[in-house]
């Protein structure tokens, strides 16, 4: 009984967000349609500017929002100051119904390699939003971040078109993402569905899905909130976001089943934000694949493209 | 009739006493801070006296009080330097600090309104090698807490106005643009870091160009007695300077930390002496590049 409510808040929750975050409750604006092709073309269009410093050409809205790692900058500042180059890893993710598309891929900070999340809101074929984070890794043997991304290549489930009748709805593929956090916040895997290949790669390193949670290794992650599921892109079977991960530092151990007391690191039990752009595959409803930067943030750093409080009101 | 009167007398003195308290002098204003510093190791701020819109920010961020350091602050370490500034009614703290049994350095400024905390501003340095670094000391640097004979001092425009020369020096890589005394030092984070050549000189070598913009600067506390400054001041690195030319022509590269986007807020004390720059102690924690001041209408 317990659990059919809570499915069916779940359910609830899901459909609200897709709802709210899509959209839809929108008429889209009378402009020719945006599709695929044009949306990949736009992202690869700012990141040719991007490497260039030059943000004149780019075709903007008369207001353009612009935010690195939440901070809200003028656009051509920030990053656009140190790139010199983009990198051979790269996932688009197209949405023409909501004129969004997503990218996650690596770039050349002063020759050094970086990873960036990125997503454009296009209108009128304009670009109206820009949201973007930016990962640099520590150095390490072997390499993680970019140059393990690069090593590796983006995995071919982020590339293939799903043949119609194997799709599930945008609902469904925003509900099984936001499965994830739902798992991962109450340490309970039977909370999202897996597919039985699922991985993860977070900052480039390989990562289980449903076995870390329930070891509650994760469990310093207090909430996943706000939770933004701006792209959905439906021949693909993708969901991009943003997710904020609230860690309050204040719980120092948990018992992980079968492995007794684990102790949270330093960085586990302070107090700090982590911002989390994460693209996932969906199969058959199921989390096939997620990918992810997780860039650390000043307790409380509220997302700029989020207008309500990051405290999430008691469900 | 005579009780009720004396109530109304009472309550109206009463009353009148929360408006127009006496001046929070330097005992007083420090005297907060011991109490901000219990309540947080006690995670409750409830029984600080605080003003009902009382505004509280860590590393820059706007926050309830109760929350970030408050949940995980386990203690109070052993160095301590207070600056107060009866006439501003603020007062500033840098020490260490435990959190979760962590050695941590905190900096930090309290406004003091009608006897009541109107403001809380705090960064705190979560590094155990600058905790340890400053507890090694044992105490700050006497200078930072003597009184300055009446007839030695500046006025506090003139405090500020030196300072603010400091800053001014490090956008312009020149170290002669500020009064700096001939024995100048800086610590930064627990460490000695104005090197071998001195406060001055090393601005010279333009070891600091990547530090490209220094704003906001907010001067908050003036402890004239002791003739110190103390603010917040923003560095913030756009990371678009990869390298200088050194005097002799070669060159120096600025090295991955400093070329990457990414700002700092830094909380300074300054000491004059002789009309001059006699040292800087500072604690700065990295933020975000563009990271704006709470504090800050406009930025």
């Amino acid at each position: 009984m317990i659990e059919s409510t809570n499915m069916r808040n779940l359910f609830v929750a899901g459909a609200l967000l897709a709802g709210v975050l899509l959209g839809q409750t929108k008429p889209a604006p009378a402009a020719p349609s945006c599709d695929r092709a044009c949306l990949e073309g736009f992202v690869n269009q700012y990141l040719d500017a991007l490497v260039a410093h030059n943000v004149f050409g780019l075709p903007l809205a008369s207001k353009v929002k612009f935010s690195e790692n939440d901070q809200l900058l003028e656009l051509g500042d920030g990053m656009w100051n140190v790139t010199t180059g983009i990198g051979s890893y790269k996932i688009y993710i197209a949405d023409p119904q909501s004129g969004q598309v997503g990218f996650l891929g690596t770039a050349r900070e002063n020759d050094r390699p970086v990873t960036l999340a990125l997503r454009l809101k296009i209108e009128n074929r304009k670009i109206s939003e820009i949201e973007t984070v930016v990962h640099s890794a520590t150095p390490a043997t072997p390499p993680t971040g970019a140059a393990a991304m690069e090593t590796m290549g983006p995995d071919p489930v982020f590339s293939e078109t799903i043949p119609r009748l194997q799709r599930v709805s945008r609902d469904a593929l925003v509900k099984a993402a936001n499965s994830y956090f739902e798992a991962l916040e109450k340490s309970d895997p039977s909370l999202s569905s897996f597919d039985p290949q699922c991985n993860r790669l977070e900052n480039g390193v390989r990562a289980s899905c449903g076995e870390q949670i329930a070891g509650k290794t994760l469990s310093y992650i207090q909430t996943v909130y706000p939770r933004r599921f701006p792209v959905v892109d439906e021949e693909r079977q993708l969901v991009f976001g943003f997710f904020t991960y609230q860690i309050p530092g204040d719980i120092l151990s948990v018992e992980s089943p079968g492995h007794g007391v684990h102790k949270f690191s330093a960085a586990q039990t302070a107090p700090s934000f982590a911002e989390v752009p994460a693209v996932f595959r969906i199969k058959s409803g199921k989390i096939r694949r997620m990918e992810s930067l997780m860039v650390s943030e000043p307790y409380g750093t509220p997302n700029p493209f989020f207008n309500d409080d990051w405290r999430r009101p008691k469900r | 009739m005579c009780m009720r009167l004396i109530s109304v007398f009472a309550l109206l003195a009463g009353a009148g006493f929360a408006q127009t308290p006496g001046p929070c002098d330097r005992a007083c204003l420090e005297g907060f801070v011991n109490q901000y510093l219990d309540a947080m190791v006690a995670h409750d701020p409830s029984k600080l006296p605080v003003t009902p819109d009382v505004r509280f920010s860590e590393d820059d961020v706007p926050l309830k009080l109760g929350e970030a350091f408050w949940k995980t602050a386990s203690g109070i370490g052993t160095y301590k330097l207070y600056f107060a500034d009866p006439q501003a009614g603020q007062v500033g703290f840098m020490g260490t600090m435990k959190e979760n049994g962590r050695g941590v350095a905190l900096v930090m400024r309290l406004k003091i309104e009608n006897g009541r905390i109107s403001e809380a501003e705090q960064l705190v340095l979560r590094n155990e090698a600058t905790a340890a670094s400053l507890e090694k000391a044992k105490a700050p640097d006497p200078i930072l807490t003597e009184t300055v004979p009446a007839a030695d001092r500046l006025p506090r425009t003139q405090l500020i106005a030196n300072t603010n020369l400091y800053f001014e020096a490090i956008e312009q890589g020149n170290g002669g643009v500020a009064p700096f005394h001939p024995d100048c030092n800086r610590f930064e984070n627990g460490t000695k870091t104005s090197g071998a050549l001195g406060c001055s000189a090393q601005l010279d070598t333009h070891v600091f160009d990547y530090i490209q913009k220094i704003y906001p600067r907010r001067f908050l506390v003036v402890d004239e007695e002791r003739q110190n400054v103390f603010g917040f001041f923003m560095f913030n690195h756009p990371g678009d300077i990869t390298w200088i030319k050194n005097p002799d022509g070669t060159r120096h590269e600025m090295g991955a930390a400093a070329t990457r986007p990414f700002s700092v807020d830094v909380g300074e004390l300054f000491h004059i002496q002789d009309k001059q720059i006699r040292k800087v102690e500072a604690l700065m924690v990295a933020l975000p590049y563009g990271q704006k001041n709470p504090f800050v209408p406009q930025q």
